[in-house]
């Protein structure tokens, strides 16, 4: 292609503005959502293979194995059933590796709430600044980087857990954390979760709970049955809201601690050698599954691809319907420049020049409506990228 | 530069789906001659153009541009030819809307796959000051008059100093000063060049200048 025919392209292209821009546009919008359903589609595999490398081993209880995968990390969706802390009790009691419970039923403003251990930090090689501190006591909370930034929160606030429950007469009220950690952003899911300490994350759903002493000579309106020893208060005594140094003590959960429920469990094996023999007793025990993170993983993506591979489909029929509607245009194109391709050929054009110049003016026109498609696809990328990851 | 001589015996160009061919026994113009071409419309004046620039090919018979037989060429190398040797000038001008004066000009080496030098840089402000459009050299066709755009046409015909101008009824549009201006304009540059000039017109009013007149009525069946 010569400097001078492609000069000529270009002035041609400039001249028929409208027809150019609309033709790149036309060629951006069908390339685009390909581009980026591939761009994403890899980062996403990416994000989840890194997550599942590093978390290989998770326990549940028996249920969909992917639900329990996405459930225990990413934060999405709910597990069936529930298990009891004493798995991560005996299993910490081992020495084979480090029990990383997890409880997640509650949230904050739709954000997942975590109830964890502060075995997860040291897990997930989470540095915190010099004033921010893991959650420990109750209602302490550490936010992920996400939830920090849009909803403009830092150490020393204080954010309300979300109420689930509107019409349980028994009352059900959401409890105020005190911000202690503001977590740095890792395009994890993390950056994305409010943590908490494991008894934080049972009083948000119900397991425990405290409120004000009740006088039985002052508070009989609140009094349903009292005795020497006991006494059994009404649904009308308001639970606390906030923990404070006065009402800390009041905090209690019913029932045996090794029945509380944990949602997932999470092994940090010592070597591969303790991930075996955990595996093997995990296994052996009908009320628990054992899931090898990368193997479901897969297993989920597979399922992804043969989606994808359908979307792929349908995008090589619109670009073959876009490619045709092209050389229509271009022959329609050539009809209405009829003149001037007769003025190019009568005073010597080379045989060949005229298709030559409308190849290359077609060549621009895709290659810019692709370059388009390819920016567009990037920006969306990052758009989308930013935002928390998009899982079922 | 000198002008090439041209000659014509026996032509016959049948058109596609027409029942009489244009026949031309003979015409014999000389190097550096002007001359005119008349006869009644449909009588083959602009075939018989169209076969000396080589546009046409003819059915049968001889065309000679000064030592070249133009009807022995192939198709790329007449067109070669035509870019080499032979400037055109057509009624209806027939410059590229999209780019301007300077670039329409410059068409023909572009034409080539070549971009102009200095001294062509040159020649076209020389030449444009000489048909009084050095001051629309950037302008689009549509912004120029009638006489405007077929004076650029004229430089465009003359950018690589053909030994042989061409015209169809170079004054067909315009009024009788604008078509009077564009035919001094081309007698003016053959002047200078030596170059021959040939022109198809069924206008006698515009006959001053030329050196002879070739009736076709007589010679085309």
């Amino acid at each position: 292609m010569s400097g001078p025919m492609l000069r000529l392209a270009l002035r041609s292209l400039a001249h028929h503005k409208v027809r150019t821009v609309v033709l790149a546009l036309c060629i951006a919008l069908v390339g685009v959502l390909p581009a980026a359903v591939d761009g994403l589609l890899d980062l996403y595999r990416a994000r989840l293979e890194a997550r599942a490398l590093s978390t290989p081993l998770v326990v549940g209880a028996p249920g969909s194995r992917s639900d329990l995968l996405i459930h225990a990390l990413y934060y999405r969706g709910v597990v069936e059933r529930s298990i009891e802390m004493k798995v991560a009790m005996e299993a910490g009691e081992s020495g084979l590796g480090v029990p990383i419970p997890i409880h997640l039923e509650g949230s904050v403003n739709q954000y997942p709430l975590v109830g964890t251990t502060p075995d997860y930090q040291e897990f997930r090689g989470i540095r915190l600044a010099q004033e921010h501190h893991w959650p420990q006591r109750l209602a302490e909370a550490a936010l992920g980087a996400g939830v920090a930034r849009s909803l403009e929160l830092t150490v020393g606030d204080t954010i309300a857990t979300d109420v689930h429950k509107l019409h349980d007469l028994a009352g059900s009220y959401p409890l105020l954390l005190k911000v202690t950690a503001v977590l740095p952003a890792t395009g994890t899911p993390d950056d994305d979760a409010v943590f908490v300490s494991l008894h934080t994350s049972w009083v948000v759903t119900g397991e425990g709970h405290g409120h004000l002493k009740i006088d039985p000579e002052k508070d009989f309106h609140l009094v349903l049955e009292s005795k020497s020893n006991h006494v059994t208060a009404s649904a009308a005594v308001v639970e606390a809201v906030e923990v404070t140094a006065e009402n800390e003590d009041s905090f209690h959960f019913h029932g045996d601690p090794d029945q509380l429920p944990i949602t997932a469990l999470i092994i940090d094996a010592k070597d591969d050698e303790g991930a075996t023999i955990l595996r093997s007793r995990f296994r052996r025990q009908k009320d628990l599954q054992t899931i090898d993170s990368m193997v479901e993983l897969k297993e989920l993506l597979t399922v992804v691809m043969r989606a994808k591979a359908i979307l792929d489909a349908n995008s090589m029929l619109v670009i073959v319907a876009t490619t045709l509607l092209l050389i229509l245009i271009v022959t329609l194109d050539v009809k209405v420049r009829e003149r001037e391709v007769k003025t190019l050929e009568r005073i010597g054009a080379p045989r060949g020049f005229v298709a030559r110049l409308l190849f290359t003016e077609v060549s621009i026109v895709v290659l810019s409506g692709g370059f388009l498609s390819y920016l567009l696809a990037i920006a969306a990328i990052r758009f989308i990228a930013e935002g928390p990851l998009l899982l079922p | 530069m000198t002008g090439s001589s041209v000659s014509v015996s026996d032509l016959v160009h049948c058109h596609v789906g027409q029942q009489h061919p244009v026949r031309v026994d003979k015409i014999s113009i000389e190097a550096g001659e002007k001359v005119a071409i008349m006869g009644p419309s449909g009588c083959g004046k602009t075939t018989l153009l169209s076969c000396i620039a080589g546009i046409l090919s003819p059915s049968s018979g001889e065309v000679q541009v000064g030592e070249t037989r133009i009807d022995q060429l192939s198709d790329s190398r007449r067109r070669k030819f035509r870019r080499e040797h032979i400037g055109l000038v057509f009624q209806e001008f027939e410059l590229l809307e999209h780019i301007d004066v300077k670039e329409n000009s410059f068409l023909p080496l572009w034409l080539d796959g070549r971009e102009p030098t200095e001294e062509e840089h040159a020649k076209l402000l020389e030449r444009s000051r000489r048909c009084g459009i050095e001051e629309l050299l950037h302008r689009k066709p549509r912004a120029l008059s009638q006489g405007e755009r077929q004076r650029a046409a004229v430089c465009r015909a003359l950018m690589t100093s053909p030994s042989l101008i061409l015209a169809d009824e170079p004054t067909g549009s315009l009024d009788g000063a604008s078509g009077r201006a564009v035919l001094d304009l081309l007698f003016e540059e053959a002047d200078l060049t030596g170059a021959t000039v040939i022109v198809v017109t069924h206008d006698s009013t515009i006959l001053d200048g030329f050196d002879r007149v070739e009736e076709l009525s007589g010679s085309v069946s």
